[in-house]
């Protein structure tokens, strides 16, 4: 066991240098830099910078320098020094720019997760234990309706009811007198008042996803011989079902784990735009888009590294759960 | 493997073949019957293949083309589909729809429109419209429906800022969108299957490579990797062609799952009594794994690749969204989506989100099609 | 809200906070009262609303309408008569938002330690240099400070007035920014890296530098109306507060701004600003909000929303330009495209009335790349040329460049190829992508096939940068007589932005740029010209010169105009007062900086 995860952990270092380096070239990829970014932004509503002022930022970043330095003085400062850089946009350090960013992104994120789960549990257990039935077919109908509508589309619209017909703010997770507030009672209600929308826009793709796996791996386990000589036994439907099936079918879900935390933080990105919400997801777009270079390469890094480590926690919990799996 | 009891099961009695007895039929017979048997996969299946059929002659069933604009009807509602009704002419039609009356509002630049009673549209088949190429090589006019009347207005799903008609708009997306969703998962699966074969098959050290490169691809953000490979394709080039290149990047982050299911039958394969029997009755290799493992998990693999499409087809919209994917004149759903998304569409267009509902309907479709697929790719089961 | 704290005793009465002789502004319509928020709404992280408003503030403005520049900081300027010397008269008794006077000590701080800095400012802007020589900057007195330059610089004031003069209070307050400067504290280096900054020299210029990044920053001590309280940060909502010490006064001598707060929600979507608009939780704004899908809704909206609707006149010329690259890399391409009756043969191709009705809703009549109507510099001729929807004729041009055509029907090269090429637009202009569709169409009917590419704008400017375009769409075109005079790149090849010519622009700009290339005869008469305008003081022979310049425009037709770029609407909430029913609409008059926001109060 220890030797196993030992190893998981052995393993990660060359795969997180490796995403490190290909982070690095990926937002290197489009054309230009971040002064070309900058350049292009004013450009386009026909505004522009004096040449010199230019290429003194560009000298000052040292943009002119080859890739590999780059790369080598970004890299070296995040392993020895634990500096994550500055961001050119922001004039920040982006750690601290990350840092600002991560509390609401996970609580966003997390008030998903239990919607998420509140609603797929039951509902995949009701399903599987009720295949075919009208229940059936409409929970799972009303999952893929989820599951098909653009999230971006939702968004718009929900942000639209609710502003005009609930008279709530447009976007964001705060209404004006709370955003800049200390936290209080107050701004925690104000917090919940905000947060259906995104949560609900971000959870129905999930659950979706989830009732289908937990249907699915019911239906299977419930199949299986053991659930019958349980019945035989005389165990109540429900103590019979709750006892191995669903302890079984419970996996996806730990599993889902690893994978969760970095789509709630990246694929929420366009929801997040929609929604204006102060999360981590549109400071990632606009870093790529400005060509931020230390900010998308910082962000890159942080959420690869949250999946590695959710996916060994989840192999973790899920080899814990469940005798059955090896460690091979 | 399980450690509990397991029951015995009453094997079936010696009886003489009957050909549609289930005890004798092929796995792929019994897939078929079992099915049969999950009613709204069977619908579903029948929508899927539908919406394919709209796919490969969208053309011909538009009533015009994806391009033609009116300057007449910018933002013109739907109209509906009426029944009897006698035009100008004094001819009769069977289906119809009334024209628009049209109001210009100066300051805010918008058309308010008004049914017109007085003015008849009969709808005909096989009518004369907007010349265009079938398929890209037979010149010909013929649409499937449309007015009478070349010209006139008929807008089922509205028309949008161009006064383009929404849903001629919509069926030609059906051919962008379906086929990026069948061809991504076919790169997909191709990948997937031979890497993740290598994988459970070889095992060692080149299991353990590419299970590095899954990992590591599936823990690398998607928009950026979208961006960063959008990035990467070249300018001059058709748009047809960029189109093709979406669909690679799309795969080349989609096969990762794939992979791992296979890898994960092949392990679990190696190990069980009909392999080895198999083995045992001298099978080379190579029919081991064509005859006897790949069978035995291509229903699952079908299933798993049914309920990729749908996210290929989301992926798509979310590239649009981004501005990082389709050029025009190639028209998507993700295109037509991306298009609706203001909130100008929200409060006075809501028509625009209809291509939306032609998402829905082929996500839902392809969805229960792949869950029915899954539930009877075990016929042995029960 | 100031005089709680003089009764608190935390701050001096008004008489001992304003200079001795402050500036009166006249109210537009009346004078008025004190109280209330501005809200307005920003995008993303790089937004230059704030500059444009609580920012507008220099030596000398604009007036308000865009036809002189006036005091503003400075008491007064004089102007010596061959435009080499400009001295500003300072106001006694001026004082910073945080009490400490301001002198001309300050602006010698920026001209000594920052601009003369070569490690802050590598490279002196060129507005601030004159014959290759950088100015000098001289105080005589607390009061006084004189810029002298080595040649004429006429367009000094005029660049003073633009974003570009903020760069120098900005960079003003000693007191303050002294402690980040490595010349004036041993311990700067030490002090930047505890931020997280590299250095002092990345610690400093955050602070005062243009874009963005001085609105990062809410201790530093300012001259505007309003102060930050809560900086651009990306953490929240970015609040001003009124500044106590502000030098303007009503007639009545009540110390402006009335307004006692300004904020900005930062949101991340166009739509979502959009909503808050006709939600009526905007108080005046037009950035973002402007745009042609929005106008439906913002008109009517406006009981709901409680706002009435001004006009933002557009500056610019044109609402989409077609530049054919004609110093493209391919020969064949550059001979065709250099061509003059080719490009006049694609105008005509082009109906501009459907585009017109279509595009525009009918408000963006046919026009070329010219100055709009009622400017000094309008020619009717210049505006008009080519303009007819003729498709004969268009024929009749383009027969005699590229007369062959394949059995498509499309025309041929020389070298007999098809003749094919893409357009580039920007991936976030819809309406320009939708209007180029219909151009495809228009020249296909001609014989040309064209491809639309809509490009990421990162992408799109490098290879504008590298001469890498076959041709491109803008806005643009300097519509006003100052906009024509500071601005001319879309008149001839004057900057890398000037895409019709690319590589000469460059040249124009940088000639040891690598793909840079030497103008021909007129493009260098026109450049010769242009320096003779930044020579003249005087600005009627400034427009004489500009106008020999548009004959070579005019004759040349560099670039194929299609419509005049509309009107365009913002919205003010129906209770503030004060505020104009239209102005210019650029960021060469730094909209709507000059029309004075902080004369505007809410009645209510």
């Amino acid at each position: 066991m220890l030797t196993y995860i030992l190893r998981r952990i052995l393993f990660m270092v060359p795969v997180t240098l490796a995403i490190s380096l290909v982070a690095f070239i990926i937002i290197q990829l489009p054309p230009g830099d971040f002064i070309t970014a900058l350049t292009a932004q004013m450009a386009e509503n026909n505004e522009t910078l004096d040449p010199e002022t230019l290429a003194a930022l560009r000298d000052r970043y040292g943009f002119d320098q080859p890739m590999i330095v780059q790369y080598w003085k970004w890299i070296t400062g995040i392993v020895f020094r634990g500096d994550f850089g500055q961001s050119f946009e922001w004039s920040r350090p982006v750690a601290d720019l990350i840092w600002d960013r991560l509390g609401l992104t996970l609580i966003v994120s997390f008030a998903t997760l239990v919607f998420v789960w509140v609603l797929a549990f039951p509902i995949g257990i009701y399903s599987a234990v009720r295949q075919y039935s009208w229940g059936d077919y409409i929970a799972t109908f009303f999952g893929f309706i989820g599951l098909a509508v653009p999230n971006f589309l939702l968004a718009l619209v929900l942000m639209y009811l609710s502003s005009r017909y609930l008279g709530a703010s447009v976007g964001g997770l705060f209404s004006a007198e709370y955003v800049n507030a200390d936290w209080s009672w107050g701004r925690v209600v104000d917090l919940l008042n905000h947060l259906w929308v995104p949560v609900i826009v971000l959870g129905t793709g999930g659950t979706a996803a989830l009732i289908r796996i937990m249907r699915a791996n019911l239906l299977d386990e419930l199949k299986k011989p053991y659930v019958e000589l349980a019945r035989a036994r005389g165990l109540s439907e429900t103590r019979l079902l709750l006892k191995y099936p669903v302890r079984v079918a419970l996996n996806p879900f730990i599993s889902t784990l690893g994978w969760i935390l970095p789509t709630l933080v990246s694929g929420a990105v366009v929801t997040a735009i929609v929604l204006s919400l102060p999360t981590s997801g549109p400071l990632l777009l606009n870093a790529l888009f400005a060509q931020d270079m230390y900010l998308a390469g910082g962000f890159i890094l942080l959420l690869s590294i949250l999946t590695l480590i959710g996916t060994l926690v989840s192999d973790l919990l899920l080899a814990w759960l469940d005798p059955r799996i090896r460690y091979e | 493997m399980s450690e509990l009891p397991v029951l015995e099961r009453e094997l079936p009695a010696d009886r003489p073949a009957d050909p549609k007895s289930t005890a004798v039929a092929g796995q792929w017979r019994l897939i078929w019957l079992r099915f049969k048997r999950h009613r709204l996969a069977l619908w579903s299946g029948a929508i899927v293949l539908l919406i394919y059929f709209v796919a490969v002659f969208s053309d011909f069933i538009a009533p015009t083309t994806a391009g033609y604009y009116n300057a007449d009807y910018t933002y013109a509602p739907p109209q509906r589909i009426r029944l009897w009704g006698e035009d100008a002419d004094g001819q009769r039609h069977l289906l119809f729809v009334y024209g628009y009356e049209a109001s210009v509002d100066p300051i805010a630049l918008t058309r308010t429109y008004e049914i017109n009673e007085d003015e008849v549209i009969g709808i005909g088949f096989f009518v004369r419209g907007e010349p265009y190429r079938f398929w890209g090589l037979f010149p010909t006019d013929i649409h499937l429906f449309g007015p009478t009347e070349a010209g006139q207005p008929f807008y089922l799903f509205g028309a949008d800022r161009l006064g383009r008609d929404v849903f001629s708009r919509t069926v030609h997306g059906t051919r962008v969108s379906m086929s990026i969703g069948l061809i991504g998962v076919a790169i997909s699966l191709a990948l997937g299957i031979l890497l993740g074969g290598v994988s459970g098959l070889a095992g060692g050290w080149l299991d353990e490579v590419i299970q590095r490169v899954i990992e590591f691809l599936k823990s690398i953000p998607t928009i950026p990797l979208w961006m960063g490979l959008a990035a990467a394709i070249p300018l001059n080039i058709h748009p047809l062609i960029v189109y093709f290149w979406i669909t690679v990047i799309l795969s080349l982050i989609g096969w990762t799952d794939i992979a791992r299911i296979v890898r994960g039958r092949f392990l679990a394969l190696k190990t069980e009594d009909f392999v080895t029997a198999a083995r045992l009755d001298g099978c080379g290799q190579q029919r081991i794994i064509w005859r006897h493992m790949v069978p035995s998990f291509m229903s699952h693999l079908i299933a798993s690749t049914t309920l990729a499409i749908p996210a290929m087809i989301l992926a798509e919209t979310a590239l649009s969204f981004l501005g990082i994917g389709l050029r025009p004149p190639v028209v998507s759903w993700g295109v037509l989506l991306k298009e609706a998304q203001s909130i100008l569409a929200v409060a006075n267009a809501p028509w625009l989100f209809l291509p939306g509902l032609a998402v829905i309907v082929a996500v839902l479709a392809l969805n229960f099609l792949g869950d029915g697929l899954r539930d009877a790719s075990d016929p042995y089961g029960n | 809200m100031l005089a709680e704290q003089v009764a608190a005793g935390t701050l001096p009465p008004v008489d001992e906070r304003l200079p001795d002789d402050p500036l009166v502004e006249v109210p537009l319509e009346s004078v008025g009262t004190y109280g209330g928020t501005w809200r307005q709404a920003l995008r993303g992280g790089s937004d230059n609303l704030i500059e444009r408003t609580v920012g507008y503030t220099r030596l000398a403005r604009w007036n308000r309408e865009w036809t002189d520049v006036i005091p503003d900081v400075a008491e007064s300027f004089t102007v010596n008569d061959d435009a080499t010397e400009f001295t500003f008269q300072l106001r006694e008794g001026h004082r910073w938002s945080d009490g400490e006077p301001f002198t001309s000590a300050d602006i010698l701080f920026w001209y000594n330690d920052v601009l003369m800095n070569e490690a802050l400012t590598p490279e002196v802007p060129s507005w601030l240099q004159s014959g290759g020589e950088p100015v000098v900057v001289e105080a005589n007195g607390d009061h006084e400070v004189t810029f002298r330059f080595a040649e004429p610089n006429a367009l000094f004031l005029s660049n003073m007035a633009t974003v570009r003069g903020a760069a120098i209070l900005a960079a003003s307050p000693r007191h303050y920014l002294e402690q980040f400067h490595a010349d004036h504290n041993d311990q700067a280096d030490a002090m930047a890296q505890e931020a997280g900054a590299a250095d002092w020299v990345q610690h400093f210029t955050t602070r005062v530098e243009y874009p963005h990044s001085r609105w990062r920053d809410a201790d530093r001590p300012s001259l505007d109306a309003w102060v930050l309280t809560e900086p651009y940060d990306g953490t929240g909502q970015v609040v001003a507060e009124r500044n106590p010490y502000y030098h303007k006064v009503d007639p009545e001598g009540q110390q402006l701004p009335y307004i006692d707060y300004v904020t900005f929600d930062v949101m991340e979507s166009r739509q979502a600003i959009v909503l808050m608009a006709i939600n009526g939780e905007l108080d005046f704004q037009n950035r973002h909000i402007e745009t042609a899908d929005a106008r439906p809704l913002i008109v009517q909206n406006q009981e709901q929303g409680n706002y009435d609707l001004w006009i933002a006149q557009p500056a610019w010329s044109n609402a989409m330009m077609i530049n054919l690259n004609q110093t493209h890399k391919d020969p064949v391409l550059r001979e065709i495209f250099s061509d003059r009756d080719f490009r006049v043969g694609l105008s005509h191709a082009i109906n501009r009335d459907e585009l017109n009705q279509i595009i525009y809703a009918g408000v963006a009549p046919p026009y070329q790349a010219a100055p709009r109507p009622g400017t000094e510099l309008y020619d009717e001729e210049m505006a008009t040329q080519y303009i007819e929807h003729d498709p004969a004729l268009a024929n009749e041009y383009l027969d005699q460049v590229v007369p062959e055509r394949d059995q498509d029907g499309f025309r041929l090269r020389p070298d007999g190829e098809r003749l094919s090429f893409a357009v580039n637009v920007l991936n976030s202009r819809q309406f320009q992508i939708d209007a180029l569709e219909l151009v495809r169409g228009y020249w296909a009917d001609v014989g040309i096939e064209m491809f639309v590419r809509p490009l990421e704008r990162s992408l799109s400017i490098s290879l504008r940068q590298a001469n890498d375009h076959d041709a491109n769409v803008w806005i643009g075109g300097g519509g006003y007589d100052r906009l024509g005079l500071l601005d001319p790149k879309w008149y001839f090849p004057f900057e890398w932005q000037s895409s019709y010519a690319g590589a000469w622009g460059i040249w124009a700009q940088n000639p040891n740029d690598p793909n840079a290339e030497e103008p021909d005869e007129t493009v260098l008469r026109a450049l010769d010209l242009y320096r003779q305008v930044q020579a003249t003081p005087d600005l009627e022979g400034q427009l004489d010169l500009m106008r020999q310049i548009l004959e070579i425009t005019e004759e040349q037709f560099y670039v194929i105009g299609t419509n005049m770029e509309p009107d365009r609407v913002g919205i003010v909430n129906a209770d503030l007062r004060n505020v104009p029913d239209a102005m210019p609409n650029t960021y060469f008059y730094m909209t709507p900086g000059p029309a004075a926001a902080e004369q505007f109060y809410y009645v209510n």
